[in-house]
């Protein structure tokens, strides 16, 4: 279904929804732009700007409690998780989403995720334009979202927004809180024609489908060891990363020692002790090993699962590296594309 | 007789603030942990004394003669000795003395004093004597304090973090102190402070010490690239790491 509509109905909508649901979006504080809930539209960025962290941390927190137990025995699982409207969240960062998605209900699934993500209503907010020259969403084709909205928006001009429901719960949402009209199939042909001419220049990866068969083949090209020399191993990279899944978890007990929380925290591959197991040894005791690793997972490995690449082209890690250590650098040696010699 | 583990403060080298921030609990807190152990020694709350410990937690450095004496007497009477603090692990900003020759730190220090000679090179305590777990930072955090005493008493080895600050700065979600245009020592330093000086405006000082396998020539090009001065960066790694031979490979003394 389409409709349209304006940026006064929609923030107008936001204030009635936030009495039943909480909302997150894009929103500035001191000089931060990060997703954070809000109190009411006005809090509402209204704008497209790299945050540090993707939005999978209103499903998938840094830190948060699995289950609450006594020495006596008792086990409560916990989950918290509230309705929620996400809202503003660009095609990147939905096709991150929509993998995460994908990630957690393989299995038996993770009832913590799923259960935050089925409380959750999504609305999306395309892009015309990258967001910096750190991102390379266009090389991976994550400038448009398949799927992983209920709602998407299409900026027009005079801030009037094309209105595609996607689901069930998205309609719902819009039929409930959106004052809006009937959209004309016409105008988002328009509007997706003017951003295919404005990304027209910006080609994806040379030989994109056939990364897992070249990622396998050049285990031991040069790139590697020339970032991996570089990388401090900071785990910046994996921290910011919308597809990254990784946790450690913890038993903590109080000091009373009656009771304690098995918690879970991000963990990510790129740290040194990741893979150290109990006898000591480190199966990927370099930063090069794990650079290897990482980058694998999102061209190669994962790609292989998910039938895409695992690598939103967000920038995040790009921006986040001191070392300038970018997945795009080391595809485009991988697939030749840069014609550079690495030897 | 309590069968609860006997535990002991000690104090060297330092300002007092690590037993300070042991100590500064909650008024449950502190009846939960007086529940677990029976606390034997501690010069700063009480004036008894104990023939042996099971757990005894170091502050200071080892800075003089008499200490190492001393620290290697308490070892020899405790089943775990854990340091508590950055100038116990790493000798912390006491280490600052070690750049100086003797005569010159004398001369600062005492002028008009030649007869005052008892200072040695400040040492962490791992330097002398052996050390079953530590605690670091300046000062320590009173829940990584906690969590380690747990751990303890659970025997189960304390966990530590081994990553850098980057991590939990990245989880906070701080602009990089980087991108402000200032030097900071969080991506070689150990986290487990919550990025506590990032996340307040300020830069990591690198008081926890560095991580193990510090990427420290990659850190040195980065200096460069930020146009950070590299003698403004050396005299940030001289606060609390002058024991780190990767950081300070010449031993001066």
């Amino acid at each position: 279904m389409l409709l349209k509509t304006t940026k006064t109905a929609l923030l107008k909508g936001i204030d009635q929804v936030l009495s039943t649901y909480q909302v997150a979006a894009l929103t500035k504080q001191d000089s931060r732009v990060l997703y954070n809930y809000v109190k009411t539209s006005h809090d509402i960025f209204w704008g497209c700007r790299p945050t540090v962290l993707p939005p999978k941390k209103f499903f998938f927190p840094p830190h948060e409690t699995l289950l609450d137990y006594t020495a006596d025995g008792q086990i409560i699982a916990k989950i918290e998780s509230k309705p929620l409207v996400l809202f503003g969240i660009h095609p990147c960062d939905l096709r991150g989403i929509q993998i995460l998605d994908e990630a957690f209900a393989d299995l038996h699934g993770d009832p913590n995720y799923l259960e935050r993500r089925e409380k959750a209503i999504i609305i999306g907010l395309d892009c015309h334009q990258t967001c910096d020259q750190d991102s390379f969403c266009y090389k991976v084709g994550a400038h448009y979202a398949k799927t992983g909205y209920d709602i998407m928006l299409y900026p027009l001009k005079d801030d009037q927004y094309l209105v595609e429901v996607a689901t069930d719960r998205g309609n719902v949402f819009a039929e409930q809180f959106l004052r809006a009209i009937k959209g004309e199939e016409k105008e988002l042909e328009e509007y997706q024609q003017a951003k295919a001419k404005a990304f027209e220049s910006l080609k994806p990866f040379k030989d994109l489908e056939k990364f897992p068969e070249l990622f396998q083949e050049n285990t031991h090209h040069p790139v590697w060891e020339h970032e991996g020399a570089r990388c401090l191993s900071c785990g910046s990279c994996v921290m910011v990363c919308p597809t990254c899944y990784c946790f450690n978890v913890t038993d903590d007990w109080e000091l009373n020692m009656r009771a304690g929380k098995r918690q879970r925290h991000w963990d990510a591959c790129m740290l040194h002790d990741f893979t150290t197991v109990a006898t000591g040894e480190n199966f990927r005791p370099t930063a090069t090993a794990r650079l290897h690793h990482r980058i694998n997972r999102k061209f190669n490995y994962l790609m292989k699962k998910h039938g895409q690449s695992v690598c939103v082209g967000c920038g995040r890690c790009v921006r986040a590296c001191l070392a300038d250590i970018s997945p795009k650098t080391i595809a485009e040696a991988i697939n030749g594309e840069d014609e550079k010699e690495w030897n | 007789m309590s069968k609860k583990p006997k535990v002991a403060f000690f104090d060297f080298t330092g300002c007092e603030g690590c037993q300070l921030c042991a100590v500064d609990l909650t008024p449950e807190q502190l009846f939960d942990l007086l529940a677990l152990v029976d606390i034997v020694e501690f010069r700063e709350v009480m004036t008894d004394k104990a023939e042996s410990y099971d757990i005894a937690f170091i502050e200071g450095s080892i800075s003089r003669k008499p200490d190492e004496e001393k620290i290697k007497d308490i070892r020899a009477r405790s089943k775990l000795l854990v340091t508590l603090g950055a100038c116990s692990t790493i000798a912390g900003v006491n280490a600052l003395r070690n750049f100086y020759p003797d005569d010159k730190l004398l001369h600062l220090v005492y002028p008009g004093h030649p007869e005052i000679d008892r200072t040695t090179i400040a040492r962490g305590v791992s330097e002398v004597v052996k050390v079953d777990a530590m605690i670091p930072g300046c000062p320590i955090d009173t829940h990584e304090f906690l969590r380690v005493v747990k751990d303890l008493l659970l025997g189960k080895k304390p966990e530590i973090p081994t990553y850098p600050v980057c991590v939990e700065c990245k989880m906070n979600e701080n602009t990089c102190v980087y991108e402000k245009g200032i030097h900071c020592l969080g991506p070689v330093i150990r986290a487990g402070c919550n990025a506590i000086c990032p996340s307040n405006g300020g830069y990591c000082f690198g008081c926890r010490g560095a991580i193990p396998k510090a990427n420290i020539e990659s850190m040195k090009e980065i200096l460069q690239k930020y146009n950070l001065s590299a003698a403004d960066a050396l005299d940030k790694f001289k606060l609390f790491l002058e024991r780190d031979k990767e950081i300070f490979p010449d031993d001066k003394n």
